[in-house]
């Protein structure tokens, strides 16, 4: 990362390889729509070159980008939910999204019950769950304390096992 | 959550110490619904990025990083909010009638404070901690806004000019001298992702260059005039930067 605040592109290329994919499989998760995922993951990059003079030397990188990726997805969700037709539009693509059409039927059950939480708890499980992430290390991503995490973390997944249940019943 | 409700949300994933924890998952029913939850999430795949999709994606970031080759740090600036703020203190101050006819001790009094506030607030405003360095930049700003009550802008208990014609004329000065640091705040802040501390901070710094300009020159110190036309305004400039600055696009996503 010090190399590419002085513009060392081969620094670029290095940070590209070693986590476009993982970054791309975050943001599908995180807002279920596989076509912005890409278009998030493109804006996280343009950010991370952007605003590069803001990284402060010895914070993980890894937790840095993960800090952009997830102020994209918050922003973006959040101009979508402002544009009530645009978030039907959301939710609909995100059927078929990532894998949608493949999916099991358990599958679409905990990806429709993952889409029905709301976004600050959504946010720290797929953190928690999907990237292996502690809650001290989700805390420092989000700009929260390690307790509010944690809190946030225990009532998604108490909120998921319900909404599964509600969606298993009516099914 | 209890001390063991909190270790076994800290156990998910890890089997063995779930596995230690089973007397108590028998007998929690909150933390089996967590348990199960979790479980389930691992059903959930991800596609992976199109190769056409990182290609693109690569070429983009390699433009951008090719028309920006130098990274600028980010107190560059906070050193140019600064300048801005200062300059416009400094202009109001130096080169409008001086009305303010306390002793140059006490006006030193208030004006060492509301350079405190301007100096934490552009800190602040642009910092990529900007949450812890926010408190600062509130305490600065409280104590600088405590320090005009207390130390006046001027020594004349027996003003008799209209209450609301020399009220309006302060107000509208200290928004008209926080003008030039909001607009460069805002423009500022958009390299980083919109934080309510930050543009908090970016509001008070503004609000307190409108303050410290103002401060020579009003003659009328009493607190009845000072709170709702010096104070006032400074805050309801503060408290509106943040609501544009939630408004407006970035240009990065950083914290």
């Amino acid at each position: 990362m010090e190399r590419l605040r002085d513009g060392d592109a081969h620094a670029f290329e290095t940070l590209f390889d070693r986590h476009a994919g993982s970054l791309h499989r975050f943001l599908c998760r995180r807002v279920d729509d596989a076509a912005l995922a890409e278009d998030l993951t493109q804006e996280t990059f343009l950010s991370i070159i952007r605003a590069r003079g803001r990284y402060l030397l010895g914070r993980s990188f890894r937790g840095w980008l993960y800090a952009i990726a997830s102020n994209a997805a918050r922003h973006h969700l959040r101009a979508h939910r402002r544009e009530g037709a645009r978030l039907r539009e959301v939710a609909a693509s995100s059927r078929a999204a990532a894998g949608g059409e493949g999916a099991s039927v358990d599958e679409r059950a905990v990806r429709d019950a993952l889409a029905l939480l709301p976004d600050a708890q959504r946010e720290v499980i797929v953190l928690h769950t999907y990237e292996g992430m502690t809650f001290a290390q989700i805390a420092d991503v989000l700009g929260i304390s390690g307790v509010t995490a944690r809190v946030r973390g225990h009532r998604a997944y108490r909120r998921l096992r319900e909404l599964l249940a509600d969606i298993e019943e009516e099914r | 959550m209890s001390t063991r409700c909190t270790r076994a949300l800290d156990s998910l994933g890890d089997p063995r110490a779930l596995a230690g924890l089973r007397p108590h998952l028998e007998t929690c029913a909150e933390c089996r619904a967590v348990v199960e939850a979790h479980a389930r999430l691992r059903e959930v795949r991800a596609a992976p990025l199109d190769p056409g999709a990182a290609r693109r994606i690569r070429e983009v970031a390699r433009a951008e990083l090719a028309a920006s080759p130098r990274a600028r740090p980010w107190w560059h600036g906070a050193l140019v909010l600064s300048g801005v703020a200062f300059g416009v203190g400094a202009a109001g101050a130096l080169l409008t009638s001086r009305a303010n006819l306390a002793s140059t001790a006490r006006q030193i009094g208030v004006a060492a404070p509301l350079v405190g506030s301007i100096i934490s607030g552009c800190w602040a405003a642009l910092s990529p901690v900007g949450r812890r360095w926010g408190t600062v930049a509130l305490a600065a700003a409280l104590v600088a806004a405590a320090a005009v009550v207390a130390g006046g802008s001027g020594l004349s208990p027996d003003w008799c000019g209209g209450y609301w014609e020399a009220g309006l004329r302060c107000s509208r000065a200290v928004v008209t001298y926080s003008l030039p640091p909001a607009a460069t705040a805002l423009f500022l802040q958009r390299g980083a992702a919109f934080s309510l501390p930050r543009a908090l901070a970016a509001g008070l710094c503004a609000g307190a260059a409108g303050a410290l300009a103002l401060h020579p020159h009003c003659a009328v110190g009493q607190p009845s005039h000072l709170v709702p036309f010096h104070l006032l305004p400074w805050f309801a400039v503060a408290a509106a930067l943040p609501l544009i600055a939630r408004r407006l696009a970035p240009r990065s996503f950083a914290p």
